[in-house]
């Protein structure tokens, strides 16, 4: 941390970056935020520990467009939602210097977070500085969405909708997300009204639906949405289900190799037709 | 009502194959359910899946897609992104609890009326055998 | 006189129950450590939180999907208004900062120039038995919003707890009529006094508010913010709707829904055009809204201070404190002008 701290602190000062996003430490409370770090402060606040949870990777895009040369705290997880990122040209690398840390895991609510059970990276496949040890790549295990796999459908269905009905459609997941940008999101369409704007159980379905499947292949599971979801919808299942099935079907592990194109936005013509069918039979 | 226990199957068709395929059905006078409603867009690669969530929240009890055979793709290419969605959307259908049955993705060409008619009666008989299972997914706001 | 009567705790129990013959009474239940207002079953225990209820009473009178009319193919799709209805219903265990939103609602609803039907009807139909907090939550400000945690201004009857049991008053006719009970007992104590910190979250003035509307400062104030649409959702004082047709099967409703400022499509126009597509935009939105609009409308700032913006943001960030940050800004601002003032009168 001492390191990174040093190297962030030489960046700012020699003007390789105008700004760097990092966790800054409430020394009254304790809290941790995102904030943005300048060249003419100390950073004496800023803290890399279990307690910084935030992806900053969603801060990026407004920031470069600001300044010309951003600095960016990486986790695993954030490191390969930057990745995302860069595929789909949203942020140019050239205007970031990523400073990836091997993260040791993140608490939330007193307790590891879910996500970090499954993480594939503990450092950013993308990094120009690197901190801390890096470790092993492994295969996320997903074993919450295969216990839901083994139920029946009906009861599959009463798990979620008991979720979906308590939906209040803030749409707070869909802020956080790094990947969910669109200029007019398919929930605020008036024409055609695909979902209907009342938070009600069909609506919430087709939105939660939507949600997930626009996220396939995309979504590098830093589970942001579902710690800021104010319902506590487990919105992180539909992720990793997804995730699984991308794997499942082409071989692809978002986010984890650099410049890896989503699965959804190519095309394979030897695709097995196998993949249309149902896959409890 | 003796109709209303009939399943419902909204068809996704594209124009240049399956729907031709459709038409040939009609005027060989095949005999198919008269379950099927049918959509026709201008090729699978324009079937969003969010055509397929709606079928089925709006209490459609099947949805069945099709395009024309890979490689015959009047686009060239639909057909093909076609297969890795719809792939996926099923994934995530059966994940929240629609019965695999409910769906039916296939390719039929212009000349298979046949094939479309087979298809068609087939999956209406899948469908009547899970009508004691429940319809997920299916709304029930304004629906009595 | 004293005008307090006191009741034990197993005997609100009974008068509670007592009350669900005739009236639909609704109480806070804790659910996952979070308090929220339900309907009071009677084998439930009753029990009351010390401080504010997490999510806010605005659903009970400006629900979040409310159909206001229905039409249908038969009758050739013209507009049913939907008849308010409901049995009367009372509300125990509200604290001054429900009451204070209440009120703020009957401003918009009921005294503006268009009085909604459906709201007063809700409100006709509803008698409130207010609580008085024991003790400020950690986001709790109200001190700093013109009420006390123990104010009992808009109440039908309140109650205050006390250790062996609840002290009771009535203070409108219609909630002495309620109180009218055979487990009241008279009794010589009032609930204690106690000096309420304040302080934490001061405001400037509206007019003060209004003068920042062109200053850089929302730009830094929505690096951060997610703009989702949640605070909204929890304020007791948001009344933003929006009003949709949903149908299904040749029938349909006409409905009003909570909409949120804070989202993108609230302000998107036909056409494309978005007054406010900004974040920074949609922040100073709500910010003035709620320290100034509020004011030049309706007279009153529509802040309660009750903090559940704060327990519900994503971030948790607080919004109480991005007032008092303006605040300050403001203040700064002034320093900056008298100062340059005087420099020029010396120049």
């Amino acid at each position: 941390m001492k390191e990174m701290r040093k190297k962030i602190e030489e960046l700012l000062k020699n003007g390789e970056i105008d700004v760097a996003l990092g966790y800054r430490e409430n020394p009254a409370t304790g809290e941790v935020k995102a904030d943005v770090f300048r060249k003419d402060e100390t950073l004496d606040d800023m803290v890399f520990d279990e307690r910084c949870v935030q992806n900053l990777v969603n801060y990026l895009p407004t920031l470069v467009a600001r300044y010309k040369k951003v600095g960016i705290v990486l986790k695993g997880c954030d490191g390969r939602s930057l990745v995302t990122q860069l595929v789909e040209h949203r942020i140019n690398k050239s205007q970031i210097v990523a400073l990836g840390i091997g993260c040791e895991g993140v608490r939330l609510d007193g307790k590891e977070a879910d996500k970090c059970g499954d993480c594939a990276t503990n450092m950013t496949p993308i990094v120009d500085y690197e901190f801390g040890e890096k470790k092993q790549k492994k295969d996320p295990v997903f074993s919450k969405v295969k216990e839901i796999e083994r139920m029946s459908p009906a009861e599959r269905w009463k798990f979620f909708a008991d979720y979906f009905a308590r939906c209040e459609r803030c749409y707070a997941c869909r802020q956080i997300c790094p990947s969910c940008y669109c200029e007019i999101c398919v929930a605020d369409q008036q024409e055609p009204k695909w979902i209907e704007p009342s938070a009600k159980l069909s609506a919430n379905t087709m939105w939660h639906l939507i949600r997930a499947y626009h996220l396939a292949g995309r979504c590098a599971d830093c589970g942001e949405c579902e710690r800021v979801c104010p319902q506590e919808i487990p919105m992180r299942l539909l992720n990793n289900a997804l995730e699984k099935a991308v794997h499942e079907l082409f071989g692809v592990r978002p986010g984890t190799v650099p410049e890896e194109v989503p699965p959804l936005v190519v095309l394979n013509k030897e695709d097995p037709d196998t993949i249309l069918e149902g896959k409890n039979e | 009502m003796q109709v209303e226990k009939e399943p419902k199957i909204l068809a996704i068709l594209c124009k240049w194959c399956s729907y031709a395929g459709a038409d040939l059905a009609g005027t060989s006078r095949f005999i198919y359910p008269a379950n099927v409603r049918i959509v026709q867009v201008p090729c699978s690669g324009r079937v969003d899946p969010i055509m397929i969530f709606k079928a089925f929240v709006e209490g459609y009890d099947g949805v069945m897609v099709s395009g024309c055979h890979p490689g015959d793709c009047h686009y060239g290419t639909g057909n093909y992104h076609a297969r890795r969605r719809i792939a996926v959307a099923r994934r995530l259908l059966e994940f929240v609890g629609v019965h695999p049955d409910r769906m039916h993705f296939t390719w039929i060409s212009a000349a298979e009326g046949k094939k479309f008619a087979d298809v068609c009666s087939r999956f209406t008989d899948e469908l009547k055998a899970l009508s004691g299972t429940e319809k997920t997914l299916a709304r029930k706001e304004l629906a009595t | 006189m004293n005008k307090w009567y006191k009741m034990k705790h197993a005997d609100m129990q009974k008068f509670v129950s007592a009350l669900t013959e005739k009236w639909e009474v609704w109480v806070p239940y804790r659910i996952d450590g979070k308090w929220e207002f339900g309907i009071y079953d009677t084998g439930r225990d009753l029990d009351f939180p010390e401080s504010v209820i997490h999510v806010s009473l605005k659903n009970l009178f400006f629900p979040k999907r409310r159909p206001i009319a229905t039409y249908d193919e038969n009758s050739k799709w013209s507009l049913k208004p939907v008849e308010p209805e409901g049995k009367p219903r009372i509300v125990i265990g509200l604290h001054p900062c429900d009451v204070a939103g209440i009120e703020y609602m009957d401003k918009v609803f009921l005294q503006s120039e268009h009085k909604d039907v459906m709201y007063a009807s809700e409100r006709k139909r509803t008698v409130l038995i207010g609580m008085l907090c024991s003790e400020m939550a950690d986001n709790c400000h109200c001190t700093d919003r013109g009420l006390t945690p123990d104010a009992t201004r808009g109440m039908d009857a309140a109650f205050a707890r006390i250790t062996d049991g609840y002290l009771l008053k009535g203070l409108t006719d219609k909630g002495k009529q309620v109180l009218r009970s055979e487990y009241l007992k008279k009794v010589d104590e009032v609930p204690d006094k106690k000096d309420w910190p304040a302080g934490r979250y001061v405001i400037a003035s509206p007019e003060e508010f209004m003068e920042m509307y062109d200053d850089k400062i929302w730009h830094e104030m929505s690096d951060i913010c997610l703009t989702c649409g949640i605070c909204t959702y929890a304020c007791p004082t948001c009344v933003c709707f929006l009003v949709t047709d949903e149908n299904f099967k040749g029938k349909g409703e006409r409905v009003t829904v909570w909409d949120s400022c804070q989202l993108q499509s609230y302000s998107r126009m036909a056409g494309g055009h978005n007054t406010r597509k900004t974040p920074a935009s949609r922040v100073r939105n709500r910010t003035l809204d709620k320290f100034a609009y509020s004011h030049l409308r309706y007279g009153q700032i529509s802040c309660t201070g009750c903090g559940r913006c704060v327990m519900v943001c994503p971030l948790k960030r607080s919004f109480p404190q991005l007032g008092a940050r303006l605040t300050e800004r403001i203040k700064d601002k002034k320093k900056g002008k008298s100062k340059s003032g005087a420099r020029s009168k010396e120049a």
